[in-house]
């Protein structure tokens, strides 16, 4: 797999579109001004160095960017453009420290997009890996908290500009992010798992970004379906589960909201044409947890699942998923931390509430 | 389910940039058609639209109900619409520039002038900032001394409580009067972008609208005396002039839905695909028991998307290899079209090439017979709350009596109101029970169906 | 507990219609035959694999926690060869997961309440099948009571007693009620017989079993209760129909009388004409087109002894509208207020190639009367148009407005005609080709001699025409002769719709 070495203005559509690939649960809003604030930094404050954890120094200080909240609470409220750079200042005061590089909490929709922003301002390089390699609903489920590297001592920032720091344990964190979320506008940009390269070696999804710019050129080239699965199968291992007809959408079963999972379970079933046209069902909350055909698991979530639109050739979040819509079902596999029993227990099928194993999980 | 097309006689116009048809059609069969080039000035027009009217109008069984009028080819480039000015209430204005203007060029255009002020609230009505009056009303005035006629006012959160634009338009028209307003919640949808530039392209596109509008409400009323005009909206349903003279932007692709229409009709097949040639691309898009398949925010306007209802029509490509299932839903053949009478040979030669079953309609004017058979539409995309199933779809029968209301206010016939689809979809990463809801009606100008 | 179905297990149909599955929704209505003999109620998903064959798996509230969870029962029970799932109701279940149920032929259903009480209910009736059999009896000797056709009385078994179809046959093999499957299947069966209203052996009640044991002997009861009632409702049957063509002939002829001598007047028909109109069904302000049925060949049993079976074909296809016995066929007609004569016979034609009749018919449509009521001349014209459909294909339908100058064929005893044909034209008819002659022959004559216009119509070469001319004149026939022309053109017309068949 090629790694990307720096990022200039010129890679800003193929990061969008990758991006929105890793988000795969809540692609299809448009974030055609991200794209517009990402391009301008880049032309202002010239190429983002890419950088393996390994090649920095290893006692660089680093710092995850990323937002915590909602894309619509994003869209309707967008960022006056001083936040990445407004967060990470917080978070050297706080740390007392210069941070010497800038990663992803996760690399997928704009906290994609983001970390570069701020690398950019900050003049730093980006470290080339994230905590998730798509999206978790819960800022604590990252490859970072599998490592055992702290969450806090983190700050945020909101649309109105209020500053927050938290120091805290990851899960208390987390549920202090969700309510300050209620008052802040519906996000927060934080800068958070402060760490060094050295820990990022064996605590982080490594070539994350990388990944991001390939995805996102092999869509930015794709001209028809074919060209897309081939281009994700070789790229990033995407499998084929299966196509045809949104034939319901809709809340799933009793499932009652976990108390610390916002939103609620929704599911999605897709028939194949024909007479012998399996039933492909995934059940979703904020993400995409399962897909079950004909009442077989296949895959779940760490591993990403996600539709494409057949017709426009673009990876369709849930909340753009109607009935009627024809889509091809994909699964990317998790990086390799999440199959290990640590990953599954953070973010596998029963983290979100589903009493089921994951299919790589061993039977006891 | 069976489908019937409206029984009473009525004349679809299809206004191309270089010529007129129109289409004179009762109970789904077309009983004639004529044409015009449109080369002379509109008064020369208005009065050979009134005699091609009833030419029209003399086949007719019945007395001609209504003319709806396809206009969106005359709306287009729409870079030569006129200049506006944009005010936006958010808690903080932008530092970056490419967060403080419109990422498209077009909308970049059309926005001479803008601002920003202090206000804004969150998704849900919860006041982020408290609103700067007295600095809107100087942005107005600012406005229009620099020449601009209307301003576009969008604060951050205003589907949730529209209040901040209300108090802010209250005020400039006091202090400014005659300068024309859009506040974005009327237009609606999620984003302040999105809905600033659909405010925008709202106040470009009024004036030009209005003398269209005018010129076919005349024509309308001396060619066909007893019926009424209407115009033919994006997703395929129809508008009263008054509303589209407010909202002319609901008339943008209203060609492509006024077509898929037309192809379903001509073919008899209320249900099909449609695959339209337009230029030198193609679209393929869906009719449902005689309604265009139309979503409430799929309008791209130079990579914008707004919230604007909109018939869904993506490309689709020829040979149409690995894409039979996508032709093929089971409504039989796909049906294929040329928007305008240049583009039949396109269809054909789609039509010979695809590997997918296809029925060429290439004997009338699309655009024409469907305008003739739309009917009135009203959408609602909200974001609502609801703790429990029980309360959710309490909130979904309000919003449905909602949206029949609005139907009902638009020219429906009162009796004939459905809900054609109603999506409820959770809303991911806010706080539990939050739901997008994305309700479309439909009824008739007619009798009931 | 056995691991193999006992032979007496209660299906899951018997558990629906009788046991604790009554209250339940089913996804599907299929694979209901299968026995079970064993219950499992499951709180993980895993516990499925360890169902024995042909159990009945109930899902545990929190088991099901989605639908996809229920969807995963249903794919473990259906490679554990379970017998049905029984899921608690929830949101989401629907349209997909009974297409997966259908897929994987598996009974899924939604217990509205508690699943587990169903499974304890399901136990109980499960180790007990002989408190379920006997409510089967008890339910189906009160509904044989309350059904009066044998199509009512044999359809209460089918639909009543889970793991049997029941036919009635008569006593020449055909299938006079109930599942024509029943008769034909092999394997397990119980058959009773049943003397007809005049006690002489009548028919016999087929049953047949998807298992046996127990099962035999409770069906066989029921097949005893059913006859009694069986033979009563064949005689009112019987009864009903000839009454009731009686009393409808009597009035249509009340009708025509009266419209005959001019009394419909404008104030409506009264007295014994209001009777008949009651009796006919008739809207007086109705425009009437009449329609005529008539047997398609004229050699065939008369009317009188066919007309039951006509009518209860016609019934079938047609419903209430009415259908009277006239001396040449039977007549009914549609208001031309609403239809036309085309669609009359658009939908005579749809209706007869459905009908069963007990002989074949062709059928004619008339005009639309005149005036409000004026049946008579439609009736006349349409009674002309089913002559004239005789010849064509059997359910062919003739407009009367259609019939032209065949009008005056239609009038004419065609079949007496070919039969004298026969004989003039012996030698003719012997040829081995002699359809293909005949029908050169009336082609030339129709197209009034002309050889040119006959090959077009027959689609050959001129020159093939002239050549079958010159065999034609051969056998001493001459097309030209004037004398002759009217004779031959009426013998090769009757020949060709009424001949002889082909020769070997």
């Amino acid at each position: 797999m090629s790694r990307v070495t720096q990022l200039t203005a010129a890679d800003a559509d193929a990061m969008l579109l990758g991006a929105e690939f890793f988000g795969a649960s809540i692609a299809g809003h448009h974030l055609e001004h991200f794209r517009s604030w990402l391009r301008e930094v880049l032309l202002r404050r010239g190429p983002v160095p890419v950088v393996p954890p390994a090649e920095l120094p290893a006692e660089t200080q680093c710092a995850a960017i990323g937002v915590a909240g909602s894309m619509i609470a994003v869209v309707e409220l967008p960022p006056s453009g001083d936040e990445p750079q407004g967060v990470a200042a917080a978070l050297e005061n706080q740390l007392d420290r210069k941070l010497g590089a800038v990663m992803a909490m996760n690399a997928a929709t704009i906290n994609a997009l983001l970390p570069v922003i701020a690398a950019a301002e900050l003049d730093l390089p980006i470290v080339d890996c994230d905590g998730m390699g798509r999206i978790l609903p819960l800022i604590s489920q990252t490859s970072y908290t599998v490592a055992g590297l702290p969450l806090t001592p983190m700050t945020a920032t909101s649309a109105v500009r209020d500053q927050m720091s938290v120091v805290a344990e990851a899960q208390r964190a987390e549920l202090l992010v969700r309510a300050m979320l209620n008052t802040a506008g519906g996000w927060l940009l934080c800068g958070l798992y402060p760490t060094t390269a050295r820990q990022l070696v064996t605590g982080a999804i490594e070539g994350s970004i990388s990944r991001v710019v390939r995805v996102g050129r092999v869509l930015a080239a794709a001209r028809d379906r074919d060209h897309i699965l081939r281009g994700l199968g070789s790229e990033v291992g995407a499998t084929w589960l299966g196509g045809g007809q949104v034939v319901e959408v809709g809340p799933s079963g009793k499932r009652g909201a976990e108390p610390n999972q916002p939103a609620n379970p929704t599911t999605v079933v897709v028939r194949e044409r024909g007479s012998s046209g399996r039933v492909i069902r995934i059940e979703a909350q904020n993400e995409l947890l399962l897909a079950v055909v004909d009442g077989v698991l296949v895959t779940a979530v760490p591993d990403l699942i996600c539709l494409l639109d057949r017709n426009g050739l673009r990876i369709q979040g849930l909340e753009r998923t109607n009935v009627g819509d024809e889509v091809d079902v994909l699964m990317v596999p998790a990086a390799p931390v999440w199959h290990t029993p640590a990953g599954l227990a953070l973010a596998g099928p029963q983290a979100f509430g589903l009493p089921v194993r994951h299919p790589k999980e061993p039977v006891e | 389910m069976d489908h019937r097309w409206p029984a009473g006689s009525r004349i679809g116009v299809g206004m191309h940039r270089d010529s007129v048809t129109a289409a004179l059609v009762a109970e789904g069969s077309q009983l004639g058609r004529n044409d015009l080039p449109l080369d002379s000035t509109w008064q020369e027009l208005e009065g050979r639209l009134a005699i091609q009217l009833r030419q029209l109008g003399s086949r007719a069984r019945t007395p001609v109900e209504s003319v709806a009028w396809e206009l969106s080819d005359l709306l287009t480039p729409l870079a030569e619409a006129s200049p506006v000015a944009a005010l936006r209430m958010l808690p903080r204005a932008p530092v970056s520039d490419a967060l403080a203007g419109q990422p498209s060029p077009l909308l970049h255009t059309l926005v001479g002038h803008r601002a920003n002020v202090r206000g804004g609230h969150d998704l849900f009505g919860f006041e982020l900032a408290p609103p700067d009056v007295t600095g809107a009303v100087a942005v107005a005035r600012a406005a229009a001394e620099a020449g601009y006629p209307a301003l576009a006012i969008t604060a951050s959160g205003a589907m949730g409580c529209p209040e901040h634009e209300q108090l802010a338009a209250e005020a400039i028209l006091d202090a400014v009067p005659g300068l024309r307003l859009c506040l974005s919640h009327e237009v609606g949808g999620l984003g302040v972008l999105q809905r600033e530039a659909a405010a925008v392209l709202t106040l470009a596109l009024q004036p030009r609208i209005g003398e269209l509008i005018g010129a076919c409400e005349r024509a309308t009323a001396s060619g066909a005396p007893a019926a009424t005009a209407w115009f033919v909206a994006g997703d395929g349903g129809r508008l009263s002039a008054e509303r589209l003279r407010t909202f002319p932007a609901s008339a943008l692709g209203s060609g492509g839905a006024a077509a898929l229409l037309g192809a379903a009709v001509l073919a008899e097949q209320p249900d099909a695909s449609v695959v339209l040639a337009d230029g030198d691309s193609y679209g393929l898009g869906y009719v449902r028991s005689g309604l265009p398949y139309a979503s409430s925010d799929v309008m791209e306007v130079d990579r914008m998307r707004l919230a604007i209802p909109q018939a869904v029509i993506s490309p689709v490509a020829v040979p149409d290899v690995g894409q039979a299932g996508v032709l093929a839903d089971g409504t039989g053949p796909a049906l294929v079209v040329g928007l305008r009478s240049d583009d039949i040979a396109a269809a054909r030669s789609f039509s010979e090439r695809s590997t997918s079953e296809t029925r060429l309609v290439c004997d009338a004017d699309v655009v024409a017979v469907g305008s003739a058979v739309t009917e009135p539409s009203a959408w609602l995309d909200l974001v609502v709350t609801a703790d429990n199933p029980e309360e959710l779809e309490r909130v979904r029968g309000t919003l449905a009596d909602r949206a029949c209301t609005l139907l009902a206010s638009s020219g429906a016939r009162p009796g004939t109101e459905r809900i054609v689809s109603s999506t409820v979809s959770p809303l991911s990463f806010l706080r539990s029970g939050s739901y997008r809801v994305v309700l479309r009606a439909s009824g008739s100008i007619g009798g009931a169906p | 507990m056995s691991r193999t179905p006992s032979l007496d297990a209660l299906t899951v149909d018997a558990l629906v219609r009788y046991g604790p599955l009554a209250t339940a929704t089913p996804l599907i209505e299929e694979h209901f035959d299968r026995p079970v003999p064993h219950v499992a109620l499951v709180s993980e998903l895993d516990d499925i694999r360890g169902c024995a064959a042909h159990t009945a798996v109930v899902l545990h509230p929190v088991l099901t926690h989605g639908v996809w969870a229920v969807e995963s029962a249903l794919r473990l029970s259906w490679e554990r060869a379970a017998s049905c799932v029984v899921t608690p109701g929830l949101p989401g279940i629907g349209e997909s997961t009974a297409q997966l149920a259908k897929r994987l032929r598996m009974p899924v259903f939604v217990v509205p309440d508690d699943s587990a009480r169903c499974a304890l209910d399901l136990a109980a009736a499960v180790a007990n099948p002989e408190s379920v059999r006997a409510k089967v009896i008890a339910q189906c000797a009160m509904l044989f009571g309350e059904r009066s056709t044998a199509r009512g009385i044999l359809g209460v078994i089918n639909t009543e007693v889970p793991g049997v179809e029941v036919a009635l046959v008569a006593e020449d093999g055909a299938v006079l009620a109930g599942r024509t499957a029943a008769a034909t299947a092999g394997g397990d069966q119980v058959r009773v017989e049943v003397a007809g209203p005049d006690g002489k052996p009548w028919a016999r009640m087929v049953a047949s079993l998807v298992q046996g044991g127990h099962v035999r002997e409770t069906v066989r009861s029921i097949l005893r209760l059913a006859r009694a009632p069986l033979v009563a409702s064949v005689a009112r049957e019987r009864l009903e129909v000839v009454h009731r063509s009686a009393r409808a002939g009597a009035a249509l002829d009340v009708l025509l009388g009266a419209e005959a001598r001019g009394e419909q007047s404008l104030l409506g028909p009264s007295g014994l004409e209001a009777e008949a109109v009651t009796e006919l069904g008739w809207q007086p302000a109705d425009l009437p087109i009449a329609v005529f049925l008539r047997a398609a060949t004229e050699a065939g049993p008369d009317v009188p002894t066919v007309t039951p079976g006509v009518m209860s074909a016609w019934q079938q296809v047609f419903g209430d509208r009415p259908l009277v016995p006239r001396a040449a066929g039977w007549a009914s007609w549609w208001s031309g207020t609403s239809c036309s004569p085309e669609e009359v016979r658009d939908r005579l034609r749809r209706g007869l190639s459905r009908m069963r009749s007990p002989i074949a018919l062709v059928g004619g449509v008339g005009t639309v009367g005149e005036q409000p009521g004026s049946l008579r001349t439609s009736l006349v014209q349409a009674e002309l148009a089913s002559a004239g459909a005789r010849g064509q294909s059997v359910g062919h339908v003739e407009l009367f407005t259609e019939l032209g100058e065949r009008l005056v064929l239609a009038c004419l005893p065609l079949a007496e005609l070919a039969r004298s044909a026969e004989v003039a034209l012996a030698e003719l008819l012997a040829a081995s080709d002699r359809e293909t002659l005949v029908e050169t022959l009336r082609a030339v004559l129709d197209s009034g001699g002309s050889t040119g216009q006959a090959a077009t119509r027959l689609r050959v070469h001129r020159n093939t025409v002239l050549g079958r001319l010159e065999r034609i004149r051969g056998y001493g026939i001459d097309p030209d002769s004037a004398d002759g022309r009217l004779a031959l053109h009426l013998a090769a017309y009757a020949l060709s719709t009424h001949g002889p068949a082909p020769a070997r």
